[in-house]
């Protein structure tokens, strides 16, 4: 009796300590990406982390820029993000990885009022665009002003400031992330109006951090393996992944609101020469500005912050990379 | 007829203590200006050796050389200056409209019974509320020009102002207003030879405090809706990684804080010179 106690007594503690062993915890710098990065929401859903071995710990953060920073600076294993801190962080030679891109949304689009005035982009010339300063969203936004021979003021504003500014007039147009759409047409309401906009697609990538990669790069190549599938049950069953979406985003994003923008997605877990010239061409917009100016933004540059080998390791030929 | 709701005592006692210091305190042949510089050039020391010595990320933790070429840089750009006059604009504003709105709610709600119990409660209530979290509020109030900056550097510094006046006379000793009044002062002679020199140390120190606060405010109010300034410059310098760009922001207003103190102290010593 007083064997089996023993036992029982020593024996417990192994037990309960059981799954940590087996489920490797990566902790993941999440933000309101549930469009954008649906992959993690179905491998979660489906049990493909799981099944590899990984826990996923999601940290939450207002914006990917915010997670990036958390990043490097050793807090965080992986982090989901747009591609413009990717670009700042390797001019300014931080210590981070680009794993893959996870999607691309191509309906990208300047918000405005009928009070403006303006019906397409040379309508907003001499006038006022608020937009948050120091993201891709500013890079598109400059791009489509210089190519249609515009010149308008920027003012710099938080996303859920914008909406409440166009609508008082304090500017002529809004220019703001994917996922910030839904609340200005829901602000806006009738007034609601868009400009046509450049076809730049907003690239959504998951980084890691460079000790992560050294000490786990295994870890890293089952993480992309359960998003690769998860990527796989998206196309074969897209109604189902969005019905994960739905249950998982909770009463922030509608079923109906996920139907309607998941088209505007292109998603597929991949490595190709379009990121670097993408980063590259954002890159040399910000050498121009002259905010980073002792880095050559060249696709090289750029090579130097992607690490293919995990992607290589579960889809070879999602990895086209010059 | 001025008052002062002091112990005259106390500044000698002050003198006492100081001189009774271990001997750790610097030579008396440096003056205090000397003794600033070498301070602020020991710390420069310091921070040079840590960013050197390979333990911090340079491009995180930049070192003194990196943050004054940094600065040469943001001069030559012709920002040094524009942020500077811009901030500085917003900062005076929002000071000039809080102290004065503070000074004068602070004497009503401390010599009116009417003011005090309707209006101390909830200013009470506004104090622990801090000034970025009004700032969604005040662009959806006065917009994303100056308005809104205005309205949050004055609602930081009206605070501060107010709780310090309110404090400076409604604490003046009984015996002083007997006394002007036995001497039949009338009640505009009392508030002006007695109320107010007595509560204009605790006004003085409110008004310190108010611009230290400015400065905090103005950064909060300065990272949405804004073109220049340095809170602007400082989030544009965050979003880029130029953390050297940002040191620079961050020692400007740093430095201006310190030179506004040590104005406040000498215009004070003169404004309420019975106190010294």
């Amino acid at each position: 009796m007083l064997h089996t106690l023993r036992v029982l007594l020593l024996g417990l503690p192994l037990v309960l300590a059981a799954p940590a062993f087996a489920q490797k915890v990566v902790t993941v710098g999440w933000g309101s990406y549930a469009m954008d990065a649906p992959q993690f929401l179905v491998a979660s859903e489906k049990g493909y982390f799981k099944e590899a071995g990984i826990e996923p710990k999601f940290i939450p953060f207002q914006s990917g820029r915010e997670g990036f920073e958390a990043l490097i600076g050793g807090q965080l294993d992986v982090n989901v993000m747009a591609e413009f801190p990717a670009v700042v962080g390797t001019m300014r030679k931080q210590p981070f990885s680009v794993l893959a891109v996870l999607s691309r949304y191509a309906a990208n689009r300047l918000i405005t009022t009928p009070a403006s005035g303006a019906s397409d982009l040379a309508g907003l010339s001499g006038k006022t665009i608020g937009l948050p300063l120091g993201t891709n969203v500013q890079f598109m936004v400059d791009e489509d002003l210089k190519r249609a021979g515009v010149k308008a003021q920027i003012v710099n504003l938080t996303p859920p400031d914008l909406p409440p500014a166009l609508l008082r007039g304090d500017v002529d147009a809004i220019a703001t992330f994917p996922n910030a759409f839904g609340g200005a047409r829901r602000i806006l309401g009738e007034r609601y109006r868009e400009l046509p906009v450049s076809p730049y697609a907003t690239t959504f990538v998951v980084a890691a951090s460079r000790e992560f990669l050294a000490k786990d790069a295994a870890v890293a190549t089952k993480l992309l393996g359960a998003l690769t599938r998860a990527d796989a049950f998206m196309s074969s069953d897209p109604a189902g992944a969005q019905d994960i979406v739905a249950k998982t985003a909770g009463k922030t994003l509608t079923l109906e609101a996920i139907r309607a923008g998941w088209g505007h997605y292109h998603y597929d877990v991949a490595l190709d020469g379009g990121l670097l010239d993408l980063m590259a061409r954002e890159g040399a917009w910000i050498r121009e500005r002259g905010i980073v100016r002792d880095a050559d933004p060249s696709a090289a540059l750029f090579r130097s912050s992607v690490a293919d080998a995990p992607l290589k390791g579960v889809a070879p030929a999602k990895v086209t990379l010059p | 007829m001025t008052v002062s709701s002091r112990d005259a005592s106390v500044p000698e006692a002050n003198k006492a203590a100081r001189s009774s210091l271990p001997a750790l305190a610097a030579p008396a042949w440096l003056g205090p200006g000397l003794r600033a510089g070498l301070a602020i050039l020991g710390f420069a020391g310091l921070w040079t050796l840590v960013t050197v010595s390979g333990l911090v990320n340079r491009e995180l933790f930049p070192s003194p050389a990196m943050v004054w070429a940094a600065a040469v840089e943001l001069g030559e750009e012709g920002a040094l200056g524009s942020d500077l006059a811009a901030s500085l604009g917003r900062a005076a504003i929002g000071f000039a409209l809080g102290s004065a709105a503070g000074v004068m709610v602070g004497l009503l709600t401390a010599r009116t019974r009417l003011f005090s119990a309707a209006l101390t409660p909830l200013l009470t209530l506004l104090r622990p509320i801090p000034a970025i979290a009004l700032v969604p509020l005040a662009i959806v109030w006065f917009g994303v020009g100056e308005g809104s900056k205005y309205f949050v550097i004055a609602y930081t510094v009206f605070l501060a102002v107010w709780l310090n006046t309110h404090h400076g006379a409604a604490g003046i000793a009984g015996t002083y207003i007997r006394a002007s009044r036995s001497l039949g002062a009338g009640t505009r002679r009392e508030f002006f030879e007695v109320v107010l020199p007595a509560a204009a140390p605790h006004i003085v120190a409110g008004l310190r405090m108010g611009a230290a606060l400015a400065f905090l405010s103005l950064v909060a109010a300065e990272l949405s809706g804004a073109s220049s300034g340095i809170g602007y410059r400082i989030q544009e310098s965050r979003q880029f990684f130029r953390t050297d760009r940002l040191f620079v922001g961050l020692i400007e207003l740093g430095a201006l804080g310190a030179l506004l103190d040590v104005l406040f102290v000498a215009v004070s010593r003169r404004v309420i010179h019975w106190e010294h």
